[in-house]
């Protein structure tokens, strides 16, 4: 499970948490802050994400900068992570990466 | 990805023991099977070594994803149900999968099959089937089923431009006349008789899939058609016009429809024709004449040829993903109640009758390029100017046979080199012998017995397996689109004409297999994986080959850049055979 913010409103308050849980709020934080979110999803997942860092930091870096063949429209990865239940933003970070050159250059060694 | 060490002929081998071992060990677990279609052999396995690198089955996954999203939003917006809920999975389950690269999971998960649709069961206009479409786009071209150009256009430069054949004259089942002829506006003042002298007549008959007999889907019947299509050439023109459609083999009962009968009619025969097409395409242009014919050839390729043999390290590139792909359309699209037999319009048994004959009657050198052409009257030299697929073809081709004669010049001296290479010969005597790989006229007198004979059976299989498949594989992406084309008819072939709307949409398949052809095509055709020419680096060891292959690379650049220069004037284009968009094997 992710941490962020509204994670912890959620468990702090019911009420508050089952509106936002809901809720698609376009999400507010920096480049930054998204980018680390990408690289939690992809470390949770795959286990040898420390290992291939150069390439993990690329794959983000060509995702938040859309230099890549990108299998959802532009906005849907600033929507969903301003989602609270972030299961199709987690999908889509591990397909968009597990399908990227530089993790299948990495399987091909 | 294969790195191989420095290669030599057999005649030439210091180990011979140890190449010999070798080569057992492959023959053990290289081995054919001609049970799963009868008298048609594929690998029984899928050993190791004929594995796809893994960047394969991730290009799979990432269009798989995208029907995953499609469904999705289908389900969520439009409000359809079927007899199955969408299942769901956790994320940590679908990392696995995705780490495992368990590409079957991935697909059930991905494109799962619903079962039968429960509401909306037929779509009520063409606008319903084209709205399948919500996670990506309608294909470019696929909304222009009024177009009578691109209808012509699509016999050379479609799906299967295979089948187009000059009229030499007008066969008696064919009510076709001066009359039907001068209708058209482009030929009012021409003669048929003329236009058949000339050679500038053109037919495409598709009476061999009178031998099908249809399938049903649970809820309705479905419908065997074996139409003809007349087109011609206005004088001075290269480009075709399509001058009528006869919607079954006999004159006396199926009538001739033409662009000035009804516009219901007129998109109903052109949609039987679009039918009838991709029904013979999938069975026998694509599966068959590309997918099947090359399996048995990879399969003696490991057997009998070393992985030190010069020829083994040249074609081996060309064959990745293909025994792991022809095992998975065995298993989700040929197999009984599988894919093929709910999309396509034949009943499974009879399709593999179909398969049987084809693959059995396929004759490997009359197949050549040129031959094939020049045996459909549709050569260069035929006033049939605009033929995309034929002229970028024949470069492709060009090139393939440039580079493979390079290489072949490069490890053999003389024919003798060809004559006394010993493991050549058994390979060429296993793809030809019917109990193992059953390829008809693979070689003059079954033997290839010059480095000329080599390098055009070569240059065969390489075309074969990167232009040819690609020339009839991604074409389907466009076919995505069920008012496009259709993968089976599900109202009779007309034998009267004055059809509605109404009638016209009954032609057209219900929603379940709506929504599984939209998926089942676009998977097929938007998954690209490797590119012709691009050899993984260390592939060939020999210094003599890296300036051929600089030739061989450099030729397809320019290839590319000719053929974006035809598409600027041609009336449609062509991409399916950019070299860019080839790939190096069948591997979808």
């Amino acid at each position: 499970m992710i941490c962020n913010r509204r994670h912890i409103l959620t468990v702090s308050g019911l009420s508050l948490g089952s509106f936002l849980l809901g809720s698609s709020l376009t999400f507010g934080g920096t480049e930054a802050e998204l980018s680390l979110l990408i690289r939690t999803i992809i470390g949770e997942h795959y286990p040898k994400a420390t290992e291939h860092k150069a390439v993990v930091d690329q794959f983000i870096q060509d995702l938040l900068g859309q230099n890549i063949d990108s299998l959802e429209p532009g906005n849907f990865l600033r929507q969903q992570a301003g989602k609270l239940d972030k299961s199709d933003l987690e999908r889509y970070i591990l397909v968009q990466f597990m399908t990227s050159p530089g993790f299948i250059a990495v399987q091909d060694k | 990805m294969w790195m191989f060490e420095g290669a030599r002929l057999p005649q030439h081998e210091t180990k011979r023991s140890e190449r010999q071992g070798r080569l057992a060990m492959f023959r053990e677990k290289f081995q054919f099977d001609q049970t799963v279609v009868k008298n048609v052999p594929i690998s029984a396995t899928v050993p190791e070594e004929a594995k796809a690198g893994p960047g394969w089955s991730l290009k799979i996954v990432a269009t798989a994803y995208k029907l995953r999203r499609n469904w999705e939003k289908l389900l969520a917006e439009s409000g359809y149900t079927f007899e199955k809920q969408l299942e769901e999975k956790s994320i940590p389950e679908i990392a696995d999968m995705l780490l495992k690269k368990d590409l079957l999971g991935i697909l059930g998960y991905s494109d799962p099959d619903l079962g039968l649709a429960l509401s909306h069961k037929r779509p009520k206009s063409f606008t319903e089937y084209y709205q399948l479409f919500k996670h990506f786009n309608v294909p470019e071209g696929a909304e222009k089923i009024l177009d009578d150009t691109e209808f012509a256009d699509y016999f050379v430069a479609g799906l299967n431009p295979l089948m187009i054949r000059r009229l030499d004259e007008i066969p008696s089942k064919l009510g076709f006349d001066q009359n039907f002829f001068q209708a058209h506006p482009a030929f009012a003042k021409d003669d048929l008789n003329t236009v058949l002298t000339d050679g500038r007549l053109f037919i495409v008959d598709y009476e061999i899939l009178t031998a099908l007999l249809p399938g049903e889907h649970p809820e309705q019947k479905k419908y065997i058609y074996a139409p003809i299509v007349v087109l011609g050439l206005p004088n001075g023109s290269g480009n075709l016009e399509v001058l009528g459609i006869q919607t079954g083999q006999d004159q006396a009962q199926y009538p001739m429809v033409t662009p000035r009968s009804g516009p219901w009619d007129w998109l109903v025969a052109k949609t039987l024709v679009k039918t009838a097409d991709i029904n013979y395409h999938e069975v026998a242009s694509h599966l068959v004449l590309t997918h099947l014919v090359l399996d048995p050839i990879v399969v003696s390729t490991y057997r009998q040829l070393s992985d030190a043999h010069p020829l083994h390290q040249l074609l081996v590139p060309h064959f990745e993903g293909t025994l792991p792909i022809n095992a998975l359309a065995v298993r989700r699209l040929i197999n009984k109640d599988g894919k093929v037999e709910q999309l396509l319009t034949a009943e499974i048994e009879s399709a593999y009758r179909v398969i049987e004959i084809v693959r059995n009657s396929f004759h490997f050198r009359n197949s050549f390029l040129t031959d094939d052409l020049q045996r459909r009257g549709v050569g260069v030299e035929s006033l049939l100017k605009n033929y995309p697929y034929r002229d970028d073809a024949l470069l492709v081709w060009g090139a393939i046979e440039t580079w493979v004669s390079d290489y072949v010049h490069s490890f053999y001296a003389s024919d003798a080199d060809v004559a006394e290479d010993t493991e050549l010969a058994q390979w060429t005597a296993e793809i030809i012998a019917p109990e193992s790989g059953r390829i008809g006229g693979f070689a003059p007198n079954d033997r290839i017995s010059s480095r000329q004979i080599l390098i055009e059976t070569l240059t065969m299989i390489i075309f074969t397996a990167s232009a040819q498949h690609a020339a009839v594989n991604f074409p389907q992406g466009r076919a995505a689109a069920v008012p496009y084309q259709s993968l089976a008819g599900y109202a009779p072939a007309p034998t009267k004409l004055g059809l509605s709307e109404a009638d016209a949409i009954e032609f057209l398949p219900p929603l379940d297999r709506a929504i599984k052809q939209t998926h089942t095509l676009t998977l097929l055709g938007d998954t690209y994986y490797t590119q012709l020419g691009g050899y993984a680096l260390g592939t060939f060891k020999d210094a003599r080959l890296a300036a051929p292959l600089w030739k061989f690379q450099e030729q397809l650049r320019k290839i590319e850049n000719v053929i974006d220069r035809r598409n600027r004037s041609r009336r449609t284009s062509y991409s399916y055979l950019k070299p860019s968009r080839i790939p190096q094997s069948i591997n979808i």
